[in-house]
């Protein structure tokens, strides 16, 4: 069966078919919550920011124009209502998030995170999982959505040669964390 | 020894490395193993970040937001009849209250300068009637109170009865 695009969804519910938003609901949620929980680090807060993301979304869909993907539009929301979720819980997280491309919470924790993996893939993961919000979030829409870094771009609201390097820096971090332990005999 | 640099390394991972520099690399981790090891290691990364699973969202999420939109957009739905029916029963007040006054002055005298000059004398006896509350006891006014604390009846009973019914369906969907 032919899959409906996100578009013909979205103009079915701007036609006053609101039910069908369901549909995008259930198509983005996992994506939105696997974000969410790498940015916020914490599950509620990840489906309270996600729920206010859809509201969102639902109430500007009339606004949603042709000339971006929905997804990228959407993930512009819920990456901006992080922010802003971040933003009221006292800034403590904004801090983390204007420092995103420091990596050394990451490599002073890496013992840490060692002694709680069970094996190499695992801890290799938990690295992963660790990795600065912003860092988390290029790796995600990049791997698991298979977006262009010229989309995320878009999303960040950055230039898509710094997008680039946050890629590019979390792959040489978890390469160099790799070479420190000589992991990469192991696995291959 | 020459290095493979990052820069080369990411290169490869965003195939977008030329035929030149992958000869190179060649070279490089030909006659040294560390550069081998950091090549291996980089393809790990790739391969873990493909690995990546989807957390999943929590059980019921996609009916708590349909809900959640339900109940936002039926009050705004209501909220916008209150404003129709507040707009229509101001317009009718005063399609009214003209009629009333030209009515009154068809026997009277038809010039159109004398009608004007009525309905501003009518305007300023109901602001009158407004400053002073002594005014309120008077047998028009009795009936004007009977009318004004109809209507404030009405409306709170329209938003008590959908105050009944939002309450049942919270519950129900609960």
């Amino acid at each position: 069966m032919k899959k409906i695009n996100d578009l013909e969804i979205v103009n079915s519910i701007n036609r006053g078919n609101s039910a069908d938003f369901a549909i995008l609901v259930d198509r983005y949620k996992d994506k939105g919550f696997s974000l969410l929980k790498r940015m916020l680090r914490n599950e509620m807060d990840a489906e309270e920011v996600l729920m206010d993301s859809f509201m969102k979304a639902y109430k500007s869909l009339s606004s949603f124009r042709n000339d971006a993907k929905f997804s990228t539009w959407f993930y512009k929301i819920v990456y901006n209502s992080a922010l802003s979720f971040v933003a009221s819980k006292r800034r403590k997280m904004e801090n983390d998030l204007s420092s995103l491309e420091d990596h050394y919470d990451l490599q002073n924790n890496d013992d840490e995170i060692y002694s709680k993996s069970e094996n190499l893939r695992e801890y290799l993961l938990n690295l992963v999982e660790q990795l600065p919000p912003r860092n988390a979030l290029v790796v995600v829409l990049f791997y698991i959505d298979d977006m262009s870094l010229a989309e995320i771009s878009q999303v960040l609201d950055i230039s898509v040669v710094n997008t680039k390097v946050m890629l590019h820096r979390s792959r040489n971090l978890l390469r160099e964390l790799m070479l420190k332990h000589n992991y990469q005999e192991e696995i291959l | 020894m020459k290095n493979i640099s990052d820069e080369l390394l990411n290169k490869m991972s965003d195939n977008e490395i030329t035929n030149e520099e992958l000869n190179l690399i060649n070279e490089i981790i030909k006659n040294n193993p560390t550069e081998l090891n950091r090549l291996k290691a980089q393809k790990i990364t790739e391969k873990l970040f493909t690995e990546l699973s989807l957390d999943k969202a929590p059980d019921g999420f996609t009916d708590k937001v349909m809900n959640q939109i339900n109940l936002s957009s039926e009050f705004m739905h209501r909220g916008s009849r209150f404003f129709a029916s507040m707009i229509t029963i101001l317009l009718l007040a005063i399609i009214g209250f003209t009629a009333y006054a030209l009515l009154n002055l068809e026997g009277n005298n038809s010039e159109p300068l004398f009608r004007i000059e009525f309905i501003k004398s009518s305007i300023q006896s109901f602001g009158n009637l407004l400053k002073s509350p002594s005014n309120l006891l008077e047998s028009n006014s009795l009936f004007w109170i009977g009318i004004s604390l109809t209507f404030i009846m009405l409306i709170t009973g329209y938003f008590a009865v959908g105050a009944q019914k939002s309450n049942n369906s919270n519950l129900s969907s609960n």
